[in-house]
């Protein structure tokens, strides 16, 4: 019987550095170390704590993730894909078909006027002018693609890979790639305020992974410590009380290892306690947007998005490694109708925050190791929606979803800013130049974490998952 | 000595398993600083000298060769390209025509590493043709293997070309016929009490291992009772252990334990983690998720442990037990629950199968069929159409459309209020039905004769077509009918179908929330039943349904297909393969099984992958044992109990958690077992045990799930919690519950923070923190020493030592010294009053509790009709009483004292009536600030106001001359700018009405000093570790 043949996992990691080097008989100077030592160290510092920080397959550009996530499907040919064709075909029968998920009609313009940003000169719609200010930062993608234009897959597929079965989140694989910065905090961080997003927890499920990679969800709609953290204050134990039965406790379970053999369970859940001891502090802290100075918390401006974006920042700048921001509960983008309107209204809500986090981040000088993700499940299509009954009836003035194509965008953390990658066809409908698919996309924001997506897996069944499955190849064009 | 026994049973260092057992990954999720490293770097000892660069040969080196070298020199693609092989150690350094592929140890001599550096433009591997030069990493992991050494595993591949895989797999030792080995003789005989000891002592003899010393008898008998019930023993049980002197006295505890009630509900959850058991559907859009009647699995699997159901009949019955011969008792229908209460995937019906495959194949074989869903397995000898044999099996299956009853319904008056409740019901949702149908006939009778009048205006007599398609239909029958008769209605009803299923969604909700919220619901069966035209099913290529590829029987998988060659014949042959799988010869099932009950005794298996018995698991240390433990519990008739008496009747069980230096030191990670393993308390143990030291514990058993995420929580087994598998609670996932998506081989063990903050500050440790010294609090207690004397005896059922005694009481006589607890409840309070101008002071404070969404009013019903009108507070204002001076007040109590700050804007956004004014009045100080607002809206902030604990400020608006158009918003925040002292609470430093409007708790008392002590007691390391 062979060893068994797979790719280093957390259990392996048993070998300090040292003994890594002697066993392989090499001495450092060899070709190709680094990648190697890079591995092994990764995998010893697991052990240790499967939350402390790690390194990655090779050095990352990016080491924290905040993905914003347009739910219900953001329509790319009003934001960040300009289409003068479309305009020019509006209310006529497009001479492209492409089957929708509802029944679509004829050419339908974007009711947005474009202009070109920046030095880049890239258009953006006038949806989104305090993003536009940072285009020159951003890398926009075109081109991207989805399987089906259902919101259940297409959730599950852009957060785990995967449409349909118990399948880690990526926040959950870079949590379990990376580890934490803070370990008074989670570790990835999952907002959405007022509820869940469609698919609700499995947006940010660990599946086979252990649960302590969970996506820790925060109902940002809440501005209560105690509601955002579980079990974060104590009604009826003031600090000093609290610190003198941590003291006894702790002398407690001094004595209790002392008459033991060393264990490094029951030290490593003594310090467990410290530990939470001190996450009352810090936790208060993170979520406090008062503490922003008066000018930041302007430049973010007012309402839900505003406050969520700046809580995010603050986590990101703690060192929490991971953090989702969903618009809100339910699925705010789907316009099938009413686009105008309500593509209006949500762009009001959270461009200016989103405009403002870029910047924020680039005066902090974080945004050089921050990976900025914008996008949602899947985009809209380029054709109007035709009424049906109990949906949109009546109204024809919405769009339906799209996976044959449609727009997100990165900024930060080893992004190449002002670049355009990929193109629709000339009316937006389906992606025609370079298509990025979701794993394409996962392959590459793995790499820009440091990671070779088809070596970080997990042994699980009988076989060694990755976030990509069998797919994925890394978009270069979008690279610094 | 690094390795015990390098030449027989090498002692590998947690090789390649699947992290899910808890058993070797204890993932610490602290920092643990340099404390880890010393720790755990002696789990490395043990291992192979070249382990790690065979490791690195697995992953970095074979994968390459095999993708990119394989096709054109290997026996597998039966080219010898150049004469050179690179499938085998020994060919590899023989080469090929030009010599050999490479000098270990030195890459720049290598041809094979100067051919994919492509050195030489007449020696470039792979050609072109193959897809040309590696990508660099590639090339650099060889160089590197070869600098190393080139260690490379493939000494037995010698063989020239490949066996039939299945033919190799055959000699993979999981797949041999179950074998019944002597046990081995030991020279310290007297160590042997069941032949377990015998196959422990021989190889720690072998090694020169002495086995730890007993435990002592009150360890033993905690570790017992959790074993076998989760539970704690109490007091009086290891006070009358400790005084039984009897040889006998341990073997009358385990069976005294294994007649509890209390074991069925430890072991059956066990095997609940194996059965992904859950109580709900997952994410199935619209449809009611919960699953009525999972809860009846549940309880048949406790009951199965507890009555000692042969593990034979146990697996028949959860396959296929609606095939079995009942004899009228339809109890073990329940069992079906195993297939069915699995994720629904928003009722993909392939991949409810996957998982129904996937649950029986990993869960009772260990035999990972997954993959062969989309390809044959890559190591396994699982053809695709072995998948595809069992998908036909599972797509030959359905649940029956009305669930069977568990036995007959009780003639009870729960029962009959059941059956009104839900008549009351469906008579709601026709009354919707008959009303759409008569508007919709109506509507088309209108409709028809607006045509007819048309048409006659037209000068067109025949009768026109109506535009909307579901009109004119029914206008076709109504002219065959002449008359809204019952073929008319009967259409209608048809034509409206989704209509009213649209409308009557909550009726229908209401309908299926009664099967687990009416106390007379009957109890029915998650079951199957085989379809009436079983048939084949054919292979999907590559997992896609839509490509069909050939038609496979319905069949054992052909690894197991001596138990039962042909292709099954009864039904959808789900009795057939529940019989070849619970059967004696099947080298598999009892081996699998006895290693899961190895390891939910010892806490980690004898082979490390429990789920998982492929070629690439290696055969255990203790294969012998856990043959002979198969054999033995086929051989004993399939009797769990019988099992559990021969583990833990054994030395081996009873050693202490100590090992001896030495043992220690030869084999760190305890393959051997030389000592028991330590262990922590899993969830349902650790928060049984809370609520039993604490006198709380409700033995009731079976039944409709409880919530215990929520507070109060019902103080019942953790076993009977509610199991949301899309939503799964915090508390779960904090405690490492196993995932209920997927048949889980074992859990995780992980520390995290987020258990200390439930240790510390959840309101359920603090409620049984206070009930545990509510219940030693007796008269005999009054004094300190007695009162810790009785908490060391509930807790850890031991006289505390004197030390412990004194840093008890001590802690005791400082914390009654402490300055008063400084918690005060804070926060926001409701109500209404009046003010009185001479003392400044808020009169007649009357509390509101009516909470009407974001809503307080005084009392139920709104407006009130008995003179106070629309007084109110909302979340971001309120309304006043119906006179001036009746105020609505928000009264917000500080929790500490210090400095705040106030943030408030008060708004009357009407332009009607006369306006609002408002007041802040302080209960120590008086009249703070007053303003009033019509229209408009006013700044109250205030910079800085210093505020004792407990001082309340009053935010009370009353009406001017009339209360018309009154509803105001004014929702102060307060932040806290200093606090005295610094530091000294935990409450909060900033109160935003809007945020904190809610109920208010019922004010808390802060912990009492003896409730302190309870606490840290609860949470000492002591009590949830078992030795």
């Amino acid at each position: 019987m062979t060893s068994s043949f797979h790719k280093p996992r957390p259990e392996d990691a048993f070998l300090t550095r040292r003994e890594f080097l002697s066993r392989c008989g090499m001495g450092l100077g060899s070709l190709g170390l680094a990648t190697l030592l890079a591995q092994a160290e990764g995998a010893i510092s697991r052990m240790d704590s499967p939350l402390a920080p790690k390194a990655p397959h090779f050095p990352g550009k990016a080491r924290r993730v905040i993905h914003i996530f347009a739910n219900g499907g953001p329509s790319q040919v009003d934001t960040f894909d300009p289409k003068p064709e479309l305009t020019r075909w509006h209310g006529k029968e497009l001479p492209i078909r492409l089957k929708t998920e509802r029944k679509t009609g004829t050419a339908f313009a974007s009711p947005f006027a474009f202009q070109p940003h920046g030095q880049s000169g890239i258009e953006v719609s006038e949806l989104f002018p305090h993003v536009a200010e940072s285009i020159d930062d951003i890398a926009v993608i075109r081109s991207m693609q989805a399987d089906v234009p259902n919101h259940e897959p297409s959730l599950l597929l852009m957060n785990c890979g995967e449409s349909r079965l118990p399948r880690p989140s990526m926040g959950s694989w870079i949590t379990y790639g990376l580890g934490t910065e803070n370990q008074n905090l989670p570790g990835f961080i999952a907002m959405c305020p007022g509820g869940y997003p469609i698919q609700e927890t499995q947006n940010w499920q660990s599946a086979f992974l252990p649960g302590i990679f969970q996506g820790t969800y925060l109902d940002t709609a809440q501005t209560d410590l105690e509601k955002l953290i579980q079990n974060i204050r104590n009604p009826v134990v003031n600090r000093a009380t609290q610190r003198a039965q941590l003291d006894l406790l702790q002398t407690l379970n001094r004595r209790h290892a002392a008459q033991r053999d060393a264990d490094p369970r029951l030290e490593a859940r003594l310090q467990s306690f410290e530990l939470a001891y001190r996450m009352q502090m810090d936790a208060s802290d993170a979520f406090d947007v008062r503490r922003e100075p008066e000018s930041v918390r302007r430049m973010y401006g007012e309402g839900t998005q505003a406050r969520q974006l700046l809580i995010a920042r603050r986590l990101l700048e703690k060192g929490v490694r991971f953090v989702q921001v969903w618009h809100g509960n339910g699925q705010p983008w789907d316009n099938h109708d009413d686009l105008e309107v309500n593509h209006r209204r949500l762009a009001r809500e959270c461009d200016q925050p989103i405009g403002a986090l870029l910047q924020d981040l680039k005066q902090r000088g974080m945004l050089e190791d921050t990976l900025v993700i914008w996008g949602g499940e899947f985009g809209r299509t380029p054709v109007v929606e035709l009424p049906t009954a109990g949906a949109n009836a009546g109204k024809i003035n919405g769009r339906d979803h799209n996976h044959y194509g449609f727009t997100m965008w990165l900024a930060g953390g080893g992004v190449k800013g002002g670049t355009v990658h990929g193109a629709t066809d000339e009316f937006g409908f389906q992606a025609a130049e370079n298509p990025v698919h979701v794993h394409d996309l996962h392959a590459t924001i793995l790499h820009l974490l440091g990671f070779d997506h088809e070596r970080l897996t997990f042994r699980h069944a009988g076989r060694d998952f990755r976030l990509t499955d069998v797919h994925g190849r890394l978009v270069r064009e979008i690279l610094a | 000595m690094p390795t015990p026994s390098p030449t027989r049973n090498p002692v590998r260092p947690l090789p390649g398993h699947p992290p899910g057992p808890r058993f070797a990954a204890v993932l610490l999720a602290v920092a643990l600083g340099n404390l880890a490293t010393g720790t755990w770097a002696v789990l490395h000892a043990a291992t192979e000298p070249a382990a790690a660069g065979i490791e690195f040969f697995e992953t970095r080196v074979r994968p390459v060769l095999i993708e990119s070298c394989y096709p054109c020199h290997s026996a597998e693609s039966g080219k010898e390209k150049g004469g050179l092989r690179l499938d085998t150690a020994s060919a590899i350094l023989r080469g090929g025509d030009t010599g050999p592929a490479l000098q270990p140890g030195e890459p720049d001599a290598s041809l094979l590493i100067k051919a994919i550096r492509g050195d030489s433009p007449d020696l470039q591997m792979p050609p072109a043709s193959r897809g040309g030069p590696l990508p660099v990493e590639q090339v650099e992991a060889l160089e590197a293997w070869v600098a190393m050494g080139a260690p490379d595993p493939r000494t037995q591949e010698d063989a020239a070309p490949r066996t039939d895989p299945l033919e190799a797999a055959r000699r993979h030792w999981a797949f041999q016929p179950i074998t019944r080995p002597e046990a081995p003789r030991v020279t310290g005989s007297d160590g042997v009490r069941t032949p377990v000891d015998a196959f422990v002592l021989a190889k720690l003899e072998a090694n020169g291992i002495a086995p730890a010393p007993p435990a002592d008898k009150p360890t033993l008998l905690r570790r017992i009772t959790y074993d076998l019930t989760g539970l704690p023993p109490t007091w009086a049980e290891t006070a009358a252990f400790l005084r039984d002197e009897s040889p006998d006295a341990y073997e009358r505890v385990v069976e005294r334990l294994l007649a509890s009630p209390r074991y069925g509900e430890r072991w059956g959850r066990h095997w609940l983690d194996v059965a992904r058991y859950a109580d709900t559907k997952g994410y199935v859009f619209q449809e009611e998720r919960r699953y009525a009647y999972a809860y009846t699995y549940r309880d048949y699997v406790i009951r199965a442990f507890n009555e000692d159901k042969p593990f034979d009949r146990f697996l028949i019955e959860q396959l296929a037990a609606d095939r079995l011969d009942s004899d009228g008792d339809h109890s073990s229908l329940a069992a079906l629950g195993f297939l069915t209460l699995g994720r629904r995937f928003l009722n993909n019906p392939h991949d409810i199968i996957d998982d129904r495959i996937d649950v029986v194949a990993r869960g009772t074989l260990a035999l990972t069929m997954g993959c062969a869903r989309c390809h044959d397995h890559k190591f396994d000898p699982i053809p695709t159409e072995d998948y595809y044999a069992l998908y036909g099996v599972f797509a030959s299956s359905e649940e029956p459309g009305e669930k069977p009853l568990l036995g007959d319904p009780p003639d009870s008056e729960p029962y009959r209020e059941f059956l009104a409740a839900q008549a009351a019901i469906e008579a709601e949702m026709e009354a919707i039905a008959v009303k759409e149908i008569d508007a919709f006939i109506t509507t088309v009778q209108q409709a028809r004769e607006e045509a007819a009048k048309q048409a006659e205006t037209a000068g067109d007599p025949t009768p026109k077509a109506l535009d909307n398609g579901d009109q004119e239909r029914l206008r076709q029958v109504l002219e065959a009918e002449g008359e809204p008769n019952e073929q008319v209605r009967a259409e209608a009803r048809r034509i409206l179908s989704r209509q009213i299923g649209n409308a009557t969604v909550p009726h229908r909700q209401r309908l299926e929330a009664l099967n687990w919220t009416h106390p007379g619901a009957p109890a029915r069966a998650m079951a199957m039943t085989d379809r009436a035209q079983p048939a084949d099913a054919a292979v999907f290529i590559r997992g896609n349904p839509g490509n069909r590829g050939a038609t496979v029987p319905r069949r054992l998988p052909a690894v197991l297909a001596s138990l039962a060659p042909e292709p099954f014949r009864d039904g959808s042959g789900r009795l057939e393969l529940a019989r070849a799988i619970a059967s004696p010869d099947n080298p598999l099932t009892a081996r699998v099984f006895v290693n899961r009950v190895w390891a939910w005794h010892f806490g980690r298996p004898l082979v490390d992958t429990p789920s998982d018995f492929g070629v690439r698991t290696p055969a255990p240390v203790q294969r012998e044992l856990l043959d002979w433990l198969a054999s033995e519990f086929t051989a004993q008739g399939w009797s769990i109990k019988t099992l559990h008496r021969l583990i833990v009747l054994s030395n081996t069980y009873r050693q202490s958690a100590t090992a001896s230096p030495s043992a220690r030191a030869a084999d760190p990670d305890n393959r051997l077992l030389h000592h028991f393993d330590r262990q922590r308390l899993d969830f349902e143990a650790m928060r049984d045990t809370l609520l039993a030291v604490a006198g709380r514990l409700d033995l009731t058993m079976g039944g409709q799930p409880v919530e215990i995420d929520d507070f109060p929580s019902a103080p019942r087994r953790t076993v009977y919690g509610f199991i949301d598998r899309q939503n799964l609670p915090g508390l779960f996932r904090t405690f490492d519950l196993a995932s209920p998506d997927l048949s889980s081989p074992g859990r995780f063990t992980t520390t995290v923070p987020q258990q200390g903050l439930f240790f510390l500050n959840s309101p359920f440790v603090l409620e049984q923190s206070r009930a545990l010294a509510a219940r030693v609090d007796t008269p005999r207690t009054k004094a300190d020493a007695p009162f810790v004397q009785a908490l060391y005896h509930e807790l850890y059922q031991r006289e505390p030592e004197p030390g412990e005694t004194d840093l008890a009481t001590a802690f005791l006589s400082r914390a009654t010294d402490l300055p008063k607890a400084t918690v005060h409840p804070g926060g926001w309070h409701y109500g209404y009053g009046g003010y009185d101008d001479a003392t400044e002071r808020t009169t007649e404070f009357t509390p509101m509790s009516a909470f009407e969404g974001r809503r307080v009013s005084p009392k139920a019903g709104f407006p009130d009709r008995e003179g106070l009108g629309y007084v109110s507070v909302t979340a971001d204002g309120g309304h006043p009483g119906p006179k001036p001076g009746l105020a609505s007040i928000r009264r917000w109590e500080a929790p500490t004292s210090g400095m705040v700050r106030i943030t408030a804007t008060l708004r009357h956004p009407n332009d009607q009536g006369d306006g609002v004014r408002a007041r802040v009045v302080s209960n120590h100080r008086g009249l703070l600030g007053e303003w009033s607002a019509h229209h408009d809206s006013v700044d109250t902030g205030m910079s800085e106001l210093a505020v004792q604990a407990g001082e309340t400020l009053d935010f009370a608006v009353d009406c001017r001359a009339s209360d018309a158009y009154d509803s105001f918003q004014w929702a102060p925040v307060i932040e806290y700018v200093t606090t005295e002292p610094e530091g000294a609470d935990t409450s909060p430093t900033v109160w935003d009405a809007q945020a904190g409007f809610a109920s208010p708790r019922p004010p808390q008392p802060p912990l009492a000093p003896r409730e302190q002590l309870a606490q840290v007691l609860l949470l000492a390391n002591e009590l949830m570790f078992v030795d």
